[in-house]
């Protein structure tokens, strides 16, 4: 690649959904994208347009039925490291405290306990919600999950 | 604000310094594992084939058989629970296994607990000679078998329903699959299960006479417990015995409802899947103990400390983090093979029946039977279609008021638990009595203890409905009628599937029971296959007992593909929750 700044690149992607009656819903129609370091980027479009499930390629959580998606210089052929996505309806475990619900992706990375807390603690005070840590998601606000 | 039902986490060292709850708790602890280790070491006293035990029908000796009874209970609710977990997991999780796993589930289910028992019995005396550690285990199987198939129904359809954006997340976050087991599908089937738990109880205390009493294939031992109590008394037509059963019965259901499914029932309102806050049940008192008693945070560390070190021990092998995590399309050749594998073991266990059947039956005797199962399924499908049209509305009233829902429940349950040979006495003296047609109404027996299924479920569907959609269709002005067929129909549908499979075949079931009914003397013989099965169940032939439980399953195999398996896809597909 002779460009090295780029994160993330999607080159070719199409998704087709596969239904029962029809041949298949094509989604995505040869998207090209890539994401530089240091860049916010938004994708607008209209309702149903295929914006999640562009996401949801380049997370590596479903595979493009043609071109290929790299993130930092490596195709991505499953849930990639270091990549994370906040879902439309936030995917909190519902039985988790706020506290546990960070903690979730440092447990199965094998993070100690006492700094996955430590870590987690630090993560909720960043965004303001220490006092909040053994709520549950259900407790919260919208805004504040 | 309000006292949260979770355990304080930060601040860990002080919580574990004892407190006035725990002046309630360690008693309670220590006798309870007094009372165990009693009961455990009368179960394996010695014993010697042909033995009488001698049962009594002093109400005295009641608080001591039904102690034996729970813990047979209880030790056979550990069983299914591990059992079902398994199964189901291994159901929901492989295509292939899936193909095999849940036909069978759907015949075990058939198979009636007199069936196993009679196959079983001889075995685990062989087991434990000169004990009565065996029949002990039979009898305990035969509870198992009662309780197990319903839990793993429900935790397979749970497992199929977890929401995919929880699925997604738990990918994103590289939890192992051990992890996401644990982390998310057992915790987003807990309300589901314990509801079902709380069933399979019930159905277990309906078999507890059937279990305890063991009199199949010339075997005819009653171990002490409360089922032999009930057995005795029938048998020698005791009316007074039979209400200090009924009495002693409502006692330990209760026991069994304030100390485990209250707690576990209010525990399990936070895993459900819903993001407004809804009215909180007060706590129960037993629920408030555990939490607030330190006993119990000590218990509880060292819980967690054997966990983080089962998760750090299965760290130490290396995760095959790298290998693509997409799944593979499905390959058509394993898959073909798979089939014929399948084919190939039925076509050879089919020929090997026939052979055992056929040396000892005539071609007329089996298309007779073939008859007698035509008819107990037209018995079935009647009774569950009447029950449905009773029972769906009112549970889906009472789901709708939570505070209702507590109350009326332990009266369902406890009118499922009520074993309903206590009833048989009143409807055969009825039948004799004003010479009613036999072959009516003893139908209903078949039904009695198996409608509170769809009740129980209808009910546990309505509650499991997000509030949301109560809160939108109430924001849109949609009519009654709407209502019904837009939201709460298809809102329970997977709920009502599971319910009323569960009860079609523990109808199968009771038709062993309900189709022979006994008062003292009175005999009074249904034509159907549950009272062909039961009565070469007792003489102890063999052939035809196989030929009577093979037509049975064949029958409700054929129903539950037919009918109840479509429903299921058709709930799964387009009525999921997501």
């Amino acid at each position: 690649m002779p460009d090295d700044s780029r994160l993330i690149y999607a080159e070719q992607v199409c998704k087709t959904y596969q239904t029962t009656d029809t041949p298949g819903r094509l989604v995505l129609d040869h998207v090209d994208f890539s994401l530089h370091e240091g860049e916010i980027v938004a994708i607008l479009g209209k309702s149903g347009s295929g914006k999640s499930t562009f996401l949801r390629v380049i997370a590596g959580l479903t595979p493009p039925t043609e071109g290929r998606v790299a993130y930092r210089g490596e195709i991505v052929d499953g849930p990639a490291h270091g990549i994370a996505m906040v879902f439309q309806t936030f995917a909190l475990f519902p039985w988790l405290t706020v506290l546990g619900n960070v903690e979730l992706g440092l447990e199965a990375q094998g993070v100690p306990r006492a700094e996955r807390r430590q870590r987690a603690l630090k993560a909720i005070d960043l965004i303001g919600l220490d006092g909040f840590e053994s709520a549950y998601p259900k407790e919260l606000s919208g805004g504040m999950r | 604000m309000q006292q949260r039902w979770g355990l304080p986490i930060v601040a860990w060292p002080s919580r574990l310094r004892p407190n006035y709850w725990d002046c309630i708790a360690l008693p309670l602890v220590l006798g309870t594992i007094v009372l165990i280790a009693w009961a455990g070491g009368q179960m394996s006293v010695p014993y010697h084939i042909g033995e009488q035990l001698p049962i009594s029908l002093d109400p005295l000796k009641l608080p001591e058989y039904g102690l034996r009874t729970v813990l047979r209970m209880a030790l056979a609710l550990v069983a299914s629970l591990v059992f079902s977990l398994s199964y189901a997991a291994l159901a929901a999780k492989s295509r292939r296994a899936e193909k095999v796993l849940i036909p069978v589930l759907d015949i075990l289910q058939s198979v009636p607990i007199l069936g196993f028992l009679s196959i079983t019995v001889t075995g685990f005396i062989a087991l434990f000679p000169n004990s009565l550690l065996g029949y002990e285990c039979a009898a305990i199987f035969a509870i198992f078998t009662s309780q197990a198939w319903n839990m793993t129904f429900s935790l397979y359809q749970s497992f199929l329903g977890v929401p995919q954006d929880l699925r997604e997340a738990a990918r994103m976050y590289h939890l192992s699959p051990w992890q996401s087991f644990w982390q998310l599908e057992v915790p987003f089937a807990l309300p589901q299960l314990v509801w079902n738990m709380m069933m399979s109880v019930s159905g277990g205390w309906f078999f507890v006479v059937a279990s305890e009493a063991i009199s199949v294939a010339g075997q005819d031992v009653k171990l002490p417990g409360i089922g032999s109590y009930i057995a005795l008394a029938t048998e020698e037509r005791n009316w007074g015995a039979v209400g200090y059963a009924i009495l002693a019965m409502l006692a330990f259901i209760l026991v069994y409802d304030q100390l485990l499914f209250r707690p576990l029932l209010a525990w399990g309102q936070r895993f459900k899947v819903e993001q407004i806050g809804q009215d909180e049940v007060e706590p129960p008192w037993f629920l408030i103990m555990l939490q607030r008693a330190r006993l119990f945070d000590v218990m509880r560390s060292v819980y967690d400390a054997l966990i983080a070190l089962v998760s750090t021990a299965r760290r130490v092998v290396p995760r095959a983090d790298r290998r693509p995590s997409f799944r593979l399309p499905p390959s058509r050749t394993v898959d073909i093979t798979w089939n014929l594998l399948l084919l190939a073991g039925a076509l050879y266990a089919l020929v090997e029946i026939a052979l055992f059947v056929h040396g000892e039956v005539g071609t007329s005797e089996v298309l007779r039977v073939f008859l007698y199962g035509f008819i107990t399924l037209v018995r079935v499908a009647v009774l569950i279609v009447l029950a449905a049209l009773l029972w769906v509305p009112i549970g889906v009233w009472i789901g709708l008021r939570p505070r209702l829902a507590r109350r009326v429940q332990p009266v369902v349950q406890f009118l499922a638990a009520f074993p309903a040979n206590l009833f048989f006495p009143v409807v055969v003296s009825a039948i004799v009595a004003f010479h009613l047609n036999v072959e009516v109404w003893v139908s209903p027996l078949m039904i009695l203890g198996t409608q509170w299924y769809i009740l129980f479920n209808v009910i546990a569907g309505t509650l499991a409905l997000p509030t949301d959609y109560q809160f939108v269709a109430s924001n849109l002005g949609v009519s009654r009628w709407l209502w019904w067929r837009r939201l709460i129909l298809p809102g329970i549908f997977p709920a009502f599937v599971t319910g009323a499979v569960t009860a079609s075949g523990g109808s199968w079931n009771a038709s062993i029971v309900a189709e022979v009914v006994r008062w003292g003397d009175d005999t009074l013989v249904a034509t159907g296959i549950g009272a062909y099965i039961a009565q070469q169940t007792e003489k102890g032939d063999f052939p035809r007992i196989a030929l009577g439980i093979a037509v049975l399953c064949l029958y409700v195999l054929l129903f539950n593909r037919l009918l109840w398996r479509r429903l299921y896809n058709l709930a799964e597909e387009r009525l999921r929750l997501d």
